[in-house]
């Protein structure tokens, strides 16, 4: 939905930008995002729901929504925020699905208690799940050339934040890019065809948001070098206390003895 | 104290103030609309004898002069030029004009606006509310927020304690790396506590009914409604197909609908407390929505786009219609519960079962 602006060209349009419409627009693509992230969540929740589960996404939520509320007092420079390495790492080590609630909820939670709450909400929410959710993509990898445990995984996982430093701030600006009105060479206008409108989305975002996101991917690299494998580590070790499963006690109490 | 407003009067009143915004880029109407939402964050402020400092001014000012001068810099476009750059500098080289900044402005006061309204709703709602609006579908994601809204107070609380215990070892914030001290003690004790509160929610019972996977008929659902926004989407966007793509994004709205009453049945919930509606929240969703529904009246149909303004090509005036200024003044209608103290007869919050002890 936020891709339109590329794949406005192969519906190609020659209409000028309607300007009354455009107030609207922003405003429309929250709601849409928003009934989008309802459907996700809904699905999402279903498979992390468990309460061993719940409580620890609960806790890390806290933890996380803590970490955004130190940095509302201590702003970093420009978009640096400690909260991705572990949207990342619960994503990595406890799933998809897990990653998704994490990312989504910590926005959520931060923001009803640093007053962010708006019709931003719904794409950061998303962008933020996306994060988490596409975490264990890098696992695939590590188990692939067996990184496990090696300073190799961390250095994976550390382009990956650098990756998603600069992709949350590049999903972020579509929410309101094809609105703007400014230079020729950055607005979108439809109709202008697909490699055009890469070349303006990418002056755009050079000018107005590299600097910034800069800032975030490398401040998401120190995170990670420094505190990304003790932190891994303790996920680890904690994922493996929270998958016991109960044995029913019919089980138990069967004649072939005890099932561990 | 929290003033007498019902949930749903405040969430009326937001939804119709994000619409008065969005629908309009007339400066006269935005500011009379930011200054009807500062009087009500004031007011609140008062009633809730808040002693934090009002900030939507001063947000309003930055949003305002940053745009402002980030648009008049990149939009060279307008005919009042005020001065010019080399051209010598890349992207800002150019003219500069009156026109660029007044709508970088304007941009900025809807920005202003947009979390002024959201600010002042977020001010007047306590956060249980807020969860508690949440379907019965989202029951293991509202544990979640309840969980993680009420770890928060003792989280910050632990990370203060722990930055003392390490200072009284002699622990000194130099630099990045002093932080994993802090914050490995911080995530370990949470894991902890993650854990405990698990065996206590399992030993109460949380764990039957939660794990109920997603069915391949509701995936499905899931699957259609979503095709539905995104298909109705891009139909809007192409000028001949808008009406079509409307029916096909309330469709898919309602699919969802649908879909999240329906998961919703199988978590039956247990109001304990449930709150009254006033008339003065009947009066508030009155105001509220007459502010939009009042533009679709005659009076204002007969008027050439009364909302909408654009400085350019060469600035112009703004037109400002009374009728349309005195439906803006429904928003005030908050004010009018704002008045009454909290007294116990009053209280909104009443047992749905009066036999049934409070929790």
């Amino acid at each position: 939905m936020l891709l339109y602006p590329f794949l406005q060209p192969v519906l190609a349009n020659n209409q000028p930008p309607d300007l009354a419409r455009s107030a609207e627009m922003p405003l429309m693509i929250s709601v849409l995002v928003g009934l989008c992230l309802l459907v996700l969540i809904l699905e999402t929740q279903s498979r992390t729901a468990n309460t061993r589960l719940i409580a620890l996404l609960g806790v890390l939520v806290a933890i996380n929504s803590a970490l955004r509320f130190l940095e509302v007092g201590i702003p970093g420079p420009g978009g640096f925020s400690p909260i991705f390495v572990l949207i990342i790492l619960t994503g990595y080590v406890f799933g998809a699905s897990f990653g998704f609630l994490m990312g989504a909820l910590t926005m959520l939670v931060s923001a009803l208690i640093t007053g962010g709450v708006g019709p931003w909400l719904p794409g950061q929410m998303l962008a933020a799940g996306w994060i988490g959710l596409s975490a264990p993509l890098m696992r695939r990898v590590v188990v692939q050339f067996n990184w496990t445990d090696k300073p190799q995984e961390i250095y994976l996982l550390t382009a990956f934040s650098i990756l998603w430093g600069f992709a949350y701030g590049a999903i972020m600006n579509l929410w309101t890019w094809p609105f703007i009105v400014g230079p020729a060479g950055q607005s979108w206008m439809p109709g202008i065809g697909l490699g055009e409108v890469l070349r303006r989305y990418l002056a755009y975002y050079l000018i107005t948001s590299f600097v910034w996101d800069l800032m975030g991917a490398a401040g998401n690299a120190i995170l990670f070098l420094i505190f990304g494998r003790p932190i891994l580590r303790a996920l680890r070790r904690f994922h493996r206390r929270f998958s016991f499963r109960y044995i029913n006690v019919d089980v138990l109490e069967s004649p072939k003895g005890f099932v561990g | 104290m929290t003033p007498q407003i019902h949930t749903w009067a405040w969430i009326t009143w937001l939804v119709s103030a994000t619409i008065l915004i969005s629908r309009t880029r007339n400066p006269l109407y935005l500011t009379l609309i930011f200054f009807v939402i500062y009087i009500l964050a004031v007011r609140l402020n008062r009633v809730m004898d808040n002693q934090r400092p009002i900030l939507i001014i001063r947000l309003a000012v930055s949003f305002i002069l940053f745009s402002a001068i980030l648009n008049a810099l990149f939009a060279h476009y307008g005919s009042t030029i005020l001065f010019h750059i080399p051209d010598a500098f890349p992207i800002i080289g150019g003219v500069i004009t009156l026109e660029g900044f007044i709508f970088g402005a304007i941009n900025g006061l809807v920005l202003a606006c947009i979390f002024g309204a959201f600010s002042v709703v977020s001010m007047a709602l306590p956060t249980r509310s807020i969860i508690r609006l949440l379907p019965r579908a989202y029951y293991p994601a509202a544990v979640v927020l309840s969980i993680a809204m009420t770890f928060l107070p003792s989280t910050l609380r632990q990370f203060n304690q722990i930055r003392e215990a390490q200072a009284v070892r002699g622990h000194r914030m130099r630099g990045i790396k002093d932080w994993l001290p802090l914050v490995m003690p911080l995530l370990i004790g949470g894991l902890e506590r993650a854990f405990n509160l698990s065996e206590s929610m399992t030993a109460r019972g949380f764990s039957s009914r939660l794990e109920v996977r997603p069915t391949a008929y509701r995936q499905v659902i899931a699957l259609i409604s979503l095709a539905a926004l995104l298909g109705g989407w891009l139909l809007r966007l192409q000028g001949e197909f808008r009406t079509a793509g409307a029916i096909l994004i309330f469709a898919g709205g309602a699919l969802i609908g649908w879909l999240i009453w329906r998961s919703g049945r199988a978590s039956p919930a247990t109001t304990y407390r449930r709150e009254r509606w006033f008339a003065t929240d009947s009066l508030i969703v009155l105001c509220a929505s007459l502010t939009w529904v009042a533009h679709f009246f005659p009076i204002f149909v007969s008027i050439t786009n009364p909302l909408s303004f654009s400085p350019y090509p060469s600035l112009a005036l703004p037109e400002f219609n009374p009728w349309i200024g005195l439906s803006i003044l429904g928003l005030l209608g908050p004010l009018v519960a704002m008045h009454q103290e909290v007294t116990p007869s009053l209280d909104r919050n009443i047992p749905a079962n009066p036999e049934t002890p409070a929790l």
